[in-house]
Order: structure tokens, then C-alpha cells, then sequence
């Protein structure tokens, strides 16, 4: 079937238009999509949807993470094997975290990880034929908000919703922000770490984020305003 | 079946809260999630719904022979079903830990309490009985599967009526639906596992919560290990009891209980409720026996597609405020009506998309 920007796609459908805008300048293609040697197909049900210049993608509601490289990830540490970490991210299979990815690690030095702590990490290697490989440090070796999280809450949520909250056009972190502080990590996996003063807090702004998922920028203003 | 870990984190979290008089979805200690019972199109079928927590229970009937044992009796098995649709850790064709306990208890409270009229159920002495096979089939785990399971247990069997037959000599006719009308199953009482309630022990405090209805991380909160294989944490005390408010059932997993106050006081709270529970069943079996006398259609697909536009917007609300506070009160039935209603107005807008 003839698909266009914006409409509804189905897994199967094939995006001529694509294939001929790159015969002639380059194009990305982003989740939904591959690429085939008879054309681009779509892999996803959703919307399809482009950026200028050429990037394409499909959007739709999901819920189970596909590891992509580069995201921030919350996962939870289940096993210590010799010298890496299983960690749960949500994903078909489990990550492995090495113990010599955290800052100031080394060989003697090792990190203070335990079976169930919640780590934030960035995904290193996400290829779909391997497992998926998490660091915790940056590429100076620094730490740079990575590692184990402590306290707090985690609590899990759709895909969409942690883009939703972590684009710039959100207002919801800076409404919350003005009411009460708070330390969030959003895990581009589907899963929120949350922090405040104290439980009721805490347990207020993690319902605050779950339940602006279907609102407009006014409304969360609104709720946000009157959450005192 | 996979082991389900729960972080320390939340673990930690979720006991704190309790201790100071809170839960996450702001239910009081002995609150229960909202029940929903939908019948089948045919008789002993039904969904029972335990907020998000779902079970299908199925009965059939076949004739068998009877146990030499006793040859006046029929036979009642129940078969319970936890697949990975209920919950990614379970394993698909394997009988989990949790089956075979869930098949007990259930069994325990059912046959064992004998609420069925078995030597009803006898065709021909030590030849013919009628076999009644309970299914019941967990398609969402979000906690105390055990009392919605037994919730849809008691309501199938309730519901159900066997075909009626007539004997002429040896002769034996089991008439069809169409032909005569079925006889319903014969309830002595109606046992029902009301209350299955985690107790936290709260190590500061040195005592322990009892929180009824407890949701899945309440639930795994109290039954977690330690490394060693301790249980540390909390229990789950099962009670079974019938509308005489009669206990059928006693069941301690996990940790120990330190006082029997514990236990009385769980008591107490599962008599009432069952008696809500069993007039709820009751009246919700009565307005389904006069829809259809009056020949409307009742099948699961109306009750599916009745919520469905709301469907996808409230599950992810686990964590909830209501009732927490009575200032937040105001606060949490605005935005949870606003978000109804934008999210009908995204579904319209998207549908005139479409069309356009």
C-alpha cells in the first residue's frame, strides 16, 4: 500500500516516496523502519512522521523498550557474574554492565553495586543481533549524573510519555519544579526514578507525571498550579 | 518461572509509606480495589476484574464414571491457569509454584468446604456422575490473584446450570438447552476468599500492618527473600470465609506471625467483607438471569468495548493520590475527568483526521 507522511502505517507497508527522495540526498531513517534491497518498509503500526530534512520515523503507543545507542536507560541490577552486571532494562533480553564502566573504577577499586540496586546508565552497544552493553560513565570518565540511584522511587510508564516530559515543549518539569524540588531520572526506557522531601511528596509528583501523559501544556500548568 | 526481583529502592519505599499510614494508590489499609463481574455468553462463564488484576473462569460438564470410593458423588475439579499473558514471568505450559498453590487453596476452600452438592450431581449409582471442571485462566497479574480467582470461581459455579436429563429404564436422555431448561448448581454456602492481606513487619516499629487487597508490589514486597532465603519482610494470610461468616480457610505464607492479634483482627475485617462480596455476586448473577429472560445478548465483546476508549488512559495510573489527603482530594478528581476528556477529544480529532 501507498503510504504519506502522517498517516496510519501498518507493518508491510512500503514507503516509495522515501526510496526516491534518497536517490537524491540522504535520508535517516528512525525507528519503524528498514530498509530493504526492494525499497523501505515499515516494521511498526503507527503514524509516520518526518523531520525537515529528511528524517522518518513511525510513532506509536508503546510500552516494551528497544534498545537504541546513545539513550539514558534506568535499569535494575539482578546478578553479578564474575566481572559484570545483569541489569533489567525492559528490553527483550538483560544488559550487562561492567564493573570497570563507573568513575574511578578500577581492577582493585571496585564499585559499590548491589543485586537490586537501580542503576541510570547510558546504552553504549545496542545492535539487534547482540546484547545490549550499559556504561555509567561519560567519554572523559566522568559520572556526569550516571550510577546507582538511592532512595527514592521507580516506577514504570508508557514510552511515549518520558519523551513526552523530556522534550523542551513540556512544561510539566518546570510546573513541577516551581511547587516542589525534586530529583528525576527518566529512563528512555519506560521506567522514572523520582525523589522529593518526603513520601507524600514523592508519590504526588510521580502521580502528577503519570497523569499528564494525555494533557495539553495548559492543563498541566493548571494541575500543577494546584497541587497545593 | 523467572524470578521477579523488586529493587531496593522501591522495596524500601513501599514499606515506609505503609508505616506511615499511606499506600501508593491511596487505598486506607483495608480498602479493596474496585470489583467488576461480566458474564459470558454462555452459562458459567465470567471475568472478574480486581482493579487491574483479571480472571476467566470457565465450568464445564461431562459424564464420567464415578470414584470407587464414592459411587453416589460427582466430581468437581478445578484447573487453574497462569500463563505469561497474566504476567512476562510465567512461563507458558509449566505449572509455576503459584499454579499448583493457587489450585490448592482454591481446591481447599471449594471441595473441601464442601459448599457444592455432590450426590446431586449423581446420574446412576457407581455408573454415571456429572464431572464439573472449573478453568480458570489469569489474564493480568497486578496482585492478589488469589481472591479474584476465587471470586470467579464461586460466581462460574454459581452461574453455571448443568443440562437436565430424564431417565426411561436404562435409558438416559440429556436434553439440550433448547429442549428443557438447565438445572443450576446446588451452593450450600458460598465460600469466598475475601480477604488475602500482606502483613509488613516494619522493623523500627517492631509490629506488624496488615494492608488487605494488596497490589503487586505490596504483594512481592511481602513475600521478597532475603539472600539467605529468609522471608523477612511480611506474609500473606489467606482467609476464606462464607456469607454465615463461617472461616473456611487459613492459609500463612512468608514470615511468621508474632501475635495472634493479627489474625483477629484480619478476621473481623474479611467477615464483613465477604458478606459484601458473596450480595454482590448474588445480585449481580439475579440482574444477569433476567437479561436473559428477556433475550439480550450478553457476551463478553459489550463489556470489552463499553470502556474502551478510557481503557488506555487510566491503567498507568498506579500511583495515585486519591483519598491521600483530604486537601488533595479536590485536586485529583479534576485532572483525572480533564483527562478523560482530552483523550476523547484527541480520539475524535484523530478520527476526523482520518476521514478528512
Amino acid at each position: 500500500m501507498k503510504v504519506v507522511v502522517g498517516d496510519v502505517v501498518l507493518p508491510g507497508d512500503q514507503c516509495e516516496f522515501i526510496a526516491t527522495i534518497a536517490e537524491k540526498s540522504r535520508v535517516l531513517l528512525g525507528p519503524g523502519l528498514r530498509k530493504e534491497v526492494d525499497g523501505v518498509f515499515i516494521t511498526k503500526a503507527g503514524l509516520l512522521r518526518r523531520r525537515a530534512p529528511n528524517t522518518f520515523w513511525v510513532d506509536g503507543y508503546q510500552k516494551r523498550y528497544i534498545p537504541a545507542r546513545g539513550e539514558n536507560v534506568i535499569g535494575l541490577v539482578t546478578q553479578k557474574m564474575g566481572d559484570i552486571f545483569r541489569v533489567d532494562i525492559g528490553s527483550s533480553c538483560h544488559a550487562t554492565l561492567s564493573y570497570l564502566s563507573f568513575e574511578s573504577a578500577t581492577k582493585k577499586n571496585r564499585p559499590k553495586v548491589e543485586i537490586g540496586d537501580v542503576v541510570y546508565a547510558k546504552m553504549l552497544v545496542a545492535s539487534k543481533d547482540m546484547e545490549p552493553e550499559l556504561v555509567c560513565v561519560d567519554s572523559n570518565g566522568k559520572k556526569n549524573r550516571l550510577g546507582v540511584l538511592e532512595d527514592g522511587f521507580v516506577f514504570k510508564c508508557s514510552l511515549n510519555l518520558i519523551r513526552k516530559i523530556l522534550s523542551p515543549q513540556c512544561m510539566l518539569i518546570e510546573s513541577i519544579k516551581n511547587e516542589w524540588p525534586f530529583e528525576l531520572a527518566a529512563g528512555m526506557n519506560g521506567k522514572i526514578w523520582i525523589k522529593a522531601k518526603t513520601m507524600r511528596e514523592t508519590v504526588a509528583v510521580g502521580n502528577a507525571i503519570l497523569a499528564s501523559e494525555y494533557l495539553t501544556n495548559e492543563e498541566i500548568k493548571s494541575i500543577c498550579c494546584r497541587m497545593y | 518461572m523467572r524470578d521477579t526481583l523488586i529493587s531496593i529502592c522501591e522495596k524500601n519505599f513501599l514499606q515506609q509509606l505503609v508505616a506511615e499510614g499511606h499506600r501508593l494508590d491511596g487505598r486506607n489499609y483495608n480498602e479493596s480495589r474496585t470489583l467488576k463481574i461480566s458474564f459470558g455468553s454462555s452459562y458459567g462463564s465470567c471475568i472478574v476484574t480486581l482493579g487491574e488484576t483479571k480472571v476467566l473462569a470457565q465450568v464445564t460438564c461431562e459424564v464420567t464414571q464415578p470414584k470407587q470410593v464414592r459411587p453416589n458423588e460427582g466430581i468437581l475439579f478445578i484447573n487453574v491457569d497462569v500463563g505469561p499473558m497474566a504476567s512476562p514471568q510465567f512461563e507458558a505450559n509449566r505449572s509455576s509454584d503459584l499454579s499448583v498453590y493457587l489450585n490448592r487453596l482454591l481446591e481447599k476452600c471449594y471441595k473441601d468446604s464442601k459448599c457444592i452438592d455432590l450426590e446431586s450431581l449423581c446420574i446412576v449409582v457407581e455408573e454415571k456422575v456429572w464431572s464439573i471442571r472449573v478453568d480458570i485462566r489469569v489474564l493480568n497479574h497486578d496482585g492478589n490473584i488469589i481472591e479474584c480467582a476465587s471470586i470467579a470461581t464461586l460466581t462460574a459455579l454459581a452461574h453455571f446450570k448443568r443440562p437436565d436429563i430424564t431417565r426411561s429404564g436404562d435409558q438416559i436422555i440429556i436434553h439440550t438447552i433448547a429442549e428443557k431448561d438447565p438445572i443450576p448448581t446446588v451452593l450450600y454456602h458460598y465460600p469466598v476468599r475475601a480477604v488475602s492481606c500482606c502483613f509488613l513487619k516494619i522493623a523500627f516499629m517492631y509490629s506488624s500492618i496488615i494492608v488487605s487487597d494488596p497490589s503487586y508490589l505490596e504483594e512481592s514486597v511481602c513475600l521478597s527473600n532475603t539472600e539467605e532465603g529468609i522471608s523477612k519482610g511480611g506474609g500473606l494470610l489467606v482467609i476464606g470465609m462464607n456469607q454465615y461468616k463461617e472461616l473456611c480457610l487459613l492459609d500463612l505464607t512468608g514470615a511468621a506471625i508474632d501475635s495472634s492479634n493479627i489474625v483477629h483482627k484480619a478476621m473481623a475485617s474479611a467477615a464483613d467483607k465477604c458478606k459484601d462480596i458473596v450480595d454482590l455476586v448474588k445480585s449481580t448473577i439475579a440482574s444477569d438471569d433476567t437479561l436473559r429472560q428477556k433475550r439480550e445478548k450478553v457476551s463478553f465483546a459489550n463489556t470489552i468495548t463499553q470502556d474502551h476508549l478510557l481503557s488506555l488512559s487510566r491503567k498507568d495510573l498506579n500511583i495515585r493520590l486519591k483519598k491521600y489527603h483530604v486537601e488533595d482530594l479536590t485536586i485529583e478528581e479534576d485532572p483525572m475527568s480533564e483527562d478523560d476528556d482530552s483523550h476523547k477529544q484527541l480520539r475524535s480529532s484523530r478520527r476526523e483526521h482520518q476521514n478528512g
